[in-house]
């Protein structure tokens, strides 16, 4: 994303990320062959460096210091000639070879002929820092030819600017930070005067530079590594170097100005000749050289002393080398590749999807933190950091947040649906428990009425064949179809509880034990119960189909016709009962149902009246369901209801499926 | 004449009594027994044939699905093991007896259904009726009864060849009674009024016959 979008606030965190992984590997020793040479303050004021001073300086690094290598930054104002006319001062030293009589009365006083005699002399081992003006496209640069001798007969400069100058490679990022060099690059030619008419046609050219740094350590190690062709424009060549910081200032061996040249004003010497310590210090080394108080470069370190960071820039060249990085092609498969990863591996998890979840992004992120870490310090890789990051937890949130919603959303569905399925076998069970009392009555009114009926019939046909009989069987046919009058009001009174039925038992709503106990509870506190209730109801996993809740209304049936039976003859004052005791026991998938009581035994127990057959129906249609009622050891009645719950289970098992 | 024999099969003890009673007023010599079980039929049968037998059609169970289905399998039993047999349905629901009607069409004794709740003498009618191999049954149950292709083809003989009852009788190798009887089922069958003079009633039969692209001529 950071290459889609390089100047977004985004990519700045990416640049944070990758300096505090930088940070957080801390100070490396810098290589002994760079020294950094500049004003550290330790002169107060500090001297002021003229151009025969800076000639003085490079001379006695050059001669009394012995470095091998000078890497020169020129103060700004230094980019002119600068010429006095007439006659020098007494009191100035620029060497006999700049006060030549007859340059001088032709000429005037050439300031910049000690820099130029220093230059004729060492140029093959010093860089000039240049600093492109990123003004102009192609960039333009000072070549500072007024410090290149030229050679008339020749026509042209005692040595090529392409091997005394070198461009500051620092490439600034976004965020106004340094961290990448440009080894080489083309840039208009900014001559500070002409010496020929000759070049006036190549100084309106291109020139074609290698980076300060890459032509110090060419110079300084006299090879053609790196080997740059002076006119490449190989992208491989010209590719940014991720430069490898060594530290906060002061990482690199540092001398100040003062220690190597105290400047004499227009004096091609320096004060005082050079300590040993020094000496020793600078000896074969490569030294960067800034007699000018340039801004500080802004690192991933902090500020830095410019020199210093050239220093420490120039240390890429030297083992253990430049960071590597991912070219920008990469950088997005790799971003794309974590995002592709953590969804991958997040909505693998299995749900329900908890804790655990976040905690495994996290892992993730910190897993790929330690590679870029491994990458950083092991391989010198430095990996795209926040945007891999940011990619895996976007892709993470997004999907897992996703997920989640659609787990929700889910589970609300399958919670609707199990109401809807609950709602559909309430339904289903009221039908069934109606149509069962429908059936029953029409049952009970062709057993009971229709048969009295035809019997009361039978009687008055009986008696038109004898007359003497008629007036008896008119008396017992009245007395049979009153009776006859009270069975069809009863059956429609059944016919009413129907209706009234068309609903699940209330009490049942929250499972038959719960439904057994809320209805022995309304008994007591209506008064219709008096007697001392002892209630020991196992718990019953209650599957939930249609067939169980038609069931349960049947139990409950039963349960309500022992309580009545119990009620109506062993309560007191018709019975002698005390004691009444309910229990449910549930045993693998069988469940029995007891009532007794503790009254007297009736004589008849096997003869039923209407609520044992109420009873003896409820048995049957249960899955097998049987139903007894017996004598209670010590006196009292007995009555259990069994039935099987395997089927209700296997019923419902087959629903939810 | 042989004294008849019957069979009441009826699960209300008073109910099979009184049925008892009143076959025997109408047939002071018969012999009647009673059987409250439907399932044991099958071995009461066995032992004793009688000339008819009474069926109940619901029995007392405690649920109306299931109440006539031993009435329902008795008949089928009757009609599978003795296609002969004179039955009366004495019952108060004969409707339910639609899902045999396809097995009624093809009972070859006398079948008749009274309501219980209708008056002695349709009851002693039924009795008669069936005794004489008849077919009486609710009219909303015609329309499910089928011909026979003996039926077929006394309807043929009759309508298209205009004969006597004795004539098709010859023609069929039969008895005059097996013929009248077939053409007394017929009527039934085909819903046409059997207390209409017996001429009209045949000719009405025939053109209920074409009618309905029984018969062409």
């Amino acid at each position: 994303m950071g290459w889609l979008f390089p100047q977004t606030p985004l990519q700045s965190v990416e640049f944070a990320a990758s300096d505090m992984m930088i940070r957080l590997r801390g100070a490396q020793a810098a290589p002994e062959d760079i020294v950094v040479v500049r004003d550290k303050g330790l002169s107060s004021p500090s001297p002021a460096y003229d151009r025969p001073a800076v000639a003085a300086l490079v001379r006695q690094l050059f001669e009394a210091g012995q470095v091998r290598t000078v890497v020169l930054n020129l103060p700004p104002d230094f980019t002119t000639p600068l010429k006095l006319p007439g006659q020098p001062p007494a009191s100035f030293d620029l060497g006999p070879a700049c006060t030549n009589s007859a340059i001088v009365q032709q000429l005037g006083v050439d300031l910049d002929c000690p820099l130029r005699q220093v230059i004729r002399a060492y140029g093959d081992r010093m860089v000039i820092v240049t600093v492109p003006n990123q003004s102009t496209a192609p960039p333009r640069i000072e070549v500072y030819n007024h410090f290149q001798s030229f050679l008339p007969d020749a026509g042209a400069y005692t040595r090529p600017l392409q091997d005394l100058l070198g461009f500051e490679g620092f490439q600034k990022d976004s965020d106004y930070r340094i961290r990448s060099l440009q080894p080489t690059g083309s840039f208009l030619r900014g001559d500070s005067f002409v010496p020929s008419r000759n070049l006036e046609r190549v100084q309106l050219e291109t020139i074609f530079l290698n980076s300060a740094e890459t032509l110090a350590y060419r110079k300084f190690t006299d090879t053609d590594s790196p080997p740059v062709k002076e006119t490449s424009t190989n992208d491989e060549d010209n590719r940014a170097l991720f430069i490898r910081y060594l530290g906060p200032e002061g990482t690199v061996t540092t001398v100040d100005l003062s220690q190597v040249c105290l400047p004499i004003p227009f004096s091609h010497h320096c004060a005082g000749s050079l300590r040993s310590n020094i000496r020793d210090l600078l000896r074969n080394k490569l030294v960067v050289v800034s007699v000018t108080d340039q801004d500080p470069v802004e690192t991933p370190f902090g500020p830095i002393a410019r020199p210093e960071a050239q220093a420490q820039a120039l240390a890429g060249y030297f083992l253990p080398g430049f960071y590597r990085q991912l070219s920008v092609p990469w950088s997005g498969f790799l971003t794309l590749g974590m995002a592709i990863l953590s969804g991958v591996l997040l909505t693998s998890m299995p749900t329900p999807r908890r804790w655990y979840y976040p905690l495994g992004l996290g892992l993730l992120g910190l897993g790929y933190g330690l590679l870029v870490w491994g990458c950083l310090v092991g391989l010198g890789w430095n990996l795209p950091l926040f945007f891999p990051l940011m990619a895996m937890l976007f892709t993470g949130i997004t999907a897992g947040g996703s997920l989640t919603l659609i787990e929700a959303q889910q589970r609300a569905i399958q919670q609707k649906a199990e109401l809807e399925r609950l709602r559909k076998a309430e339904r289903q069970a009221v039908l069934n428990q109606a149509r069962k009392l429908l059936y029953r009555v029409a049952t009970d009114i062709h057993d009971n009425q229709l048969q009295e009926l035809k019997l009361v019939m039978d009687g008055l046909e009986y008696a038109l064949a004898d007359p003497k009989q008629m007036n008896h069987a008119i008396d017992e046919a009245i007395n049979r179809l009153a009776h006859v009058g009270q069975g069809i009001r009863d059956e429609l009174n059944d016919i009413r509880n129907v209706a009234t039925k068309l609903e699940i038992s209330p009490q049942l709503k929250r499972g038959l034990v719960q439904g057994l106990k809320a209805e022995l509870q309304t008994w007591q506190d209506q008064g219709d119960l008096t007697l001392e209730v002892h209630t020991e109801l196992a718990a019953l996993m209650e599957p939930k189909s249609s067939d169980w809740f038609d069931a349960r209304e049947d139990i409950f049936r039963f349960f309500r016709e022992a309580l009545a039976n119990a009620t109506r003859h062993a309560q007191p004052p018709k019975g002698i009962a005390t004691q009444l005791w309910i229990s449910l026991e549930v045993k693998n998938d069988q469940a029995i149902l007891w009532v007794e009581n503790d009254g007297t035994t009736p004589p008849n127990l096997e003869q039923g009246n209407y609520g044992t057959k109420v009873m003896k129906t409820i048995a049957s249609q249960l899955p097998e369901g049987t139903w007894q009622r017996t004598a209670r050891p010590g006196g009292g009645v007995k009555v259990g209801l069994s039935w099987s719950l395997a089927e209700f289970q296997k019923t419902a098992k087959a629903i939810s499926r | 004449m042989e004294h008849l024999r019957f069979l009441i099969v009826e699960d209300h003890p008073e109910m099979a009594r009184n049925n008892c009673e009143w076959l025997q007023k109408t047939y002071p010599e018969a012999h009647c027994e009673t059987i409250e079980n439907p399932q044991l039929v099958g071995e009461k049968l066995k032992k004793f044939t009688p000339d008819l037998v009474v069926v109940d059609l619901l029995y007392g169970q405690n649920s109306g699905e299931q109440s006539a289905e031993p009435g329902l399998n008795l008949l089928r039993y009757i009609f599978g093991e003795y296609p002969g047999l004179n039955i009366m349905v004495y019952s108060s629901e004969p409707l339910l007896l639609s899902p045999v009607s396809e097995m009624i069409s093809r009972h070859e004794g006398g079948f008749v259904t009274v309501n219980k709740m209708d008056r002695r003498i349709r009851f002693v009618e039924g009795v008669k009726s069936a005794l004489q191999g008849e077919l009486k049954i609710p009219r909303e149950l015609r329309g499910l009864i089928k011909l026979t292709d003996r039926e077929r083809e006394i309807l043929e003989l009759l309508c298209k060849d205009s004969l006597t009852d004795q004539a098709v009788a010859d023609r069929i190798h039969t008895s005059k009674k097996t013929v009248q009887n077939s053409i007394q089922r017929l009527k039934e069958k085909m819903g046409i009024p059997l207390d209409e003079e017996e001429t009209n009633s045949r000719v009405a039969l025939c053109m209920e016959a074409m009618r309905k692209k029984l018969v062409s001529l």
